[in-house]
């Protein structure tokens, strides 16, 4: 599962699948029309379909030297 | 695999029943199965099981189907079947749809020659139960169409699909949207 597509305005992935229903613990659940607080409860319970992108742009060396 | 306790709990909402929404694979859409637990390093009789967040990888363009049965008409029966010391499973899942037309008999006949591979969930579970593994998929055992007489008689689509040898497993999610 390697191909990603972004919904939510790019800040979560789908994974492996288009964006679409999937069967889930809450349910099925439409990835193509969940809200953010649906998506957060999805990937809180470890979702294999769905992922929090992570954040745009490159961080300097200095701070990933900081957070390291 | 070693012997735990087993204490049980009192689940203040459990019932008997199933979900009715049923989503159905084709056995050979699925590239790769979700691996079985690890026998060895189980700590709980529920980690014979649980396949968690385990997933299936299915071909590209391909997913599982649903099918809407209909309430208190789906049912399970798992039964070990076998000689003294070598019991298998044996699970047999009926899924039945109030009515008849012709959507239900082309699905009977689409799919009464199919392997399959089904998962299900009971009433109010958080993880579904899957039937049909690599090398021994799930299979239409029966089936049909009844239309009582009475015009407040029967009327009916169903059919059961049987596996065997593995226990039903138990999986946090199922992909029933196309894979990519």
């Amino acid at each position: 599962m390697s191909k990603v597509t972004k919904i939510l305005d790019g800040k979560y992935e789908v994974l492996g699948v288009k964006p679409g229903p999937i069967g889930t613990f809450m349910g099925i659940v439409d990835l193509s029309k969940i809200n953010e607080a649906t998506a957060e409860r999805l990937v809180a319970r470890g979702s294999s379909y769905l992922r929090k992108a992570k954040p745009s742009g490159k961080k300097s060396k200095d701070k990933e030297e900081e957070i390291s | 695999m070693d012997l735990f306790d087993y204490t049980g709990q009192n689940y203040l909402e459990e019932s008997a029943a199933l979900e009715t929404e049923v989503c159905i694979a084709d056995y050979f859409d699925i590239e790769t199965f979700p691996a079985l637990p690890d026998l060895d390093t189980g700590t709980t009789n529920a980690d014979y099981v649980d396949l968690a967040a385990a997933t299936f990888t299915m071909a590209t363009g391909t997913k599982f189907h649903k099918f809407s049965a209909t309430l208190e008409r789906n049912a399970l029966s798992t039964t070990l079947e076998g000689p003294r010391g070598a019991k298998a499973f044996m699970n047999m899942l009926t899924i039945a749809r109030s009515g008849a037309d012709k959507e239900l008999v082309g699905f009977l006949r689409a799919n009464r020659n199919r392997k399959l591979v089904v998962a299900f969930k009971f009433l109010g579970a958080a993880q579904y139960c899957i039937l049909g593994y690599m090398g021994l998929p799930a299979e239409v055992d029966s089936g049909g169409i009844e239309v009582g007489a009475e015009i407040t008689g029967e009327k009916v689509t169903n059919f059961v699909v049987r596996s065997i040898f593995h226990a039903p497993y138990f999986i946090d999610e199922v992909p029933l949207t196309e894979a990519v």
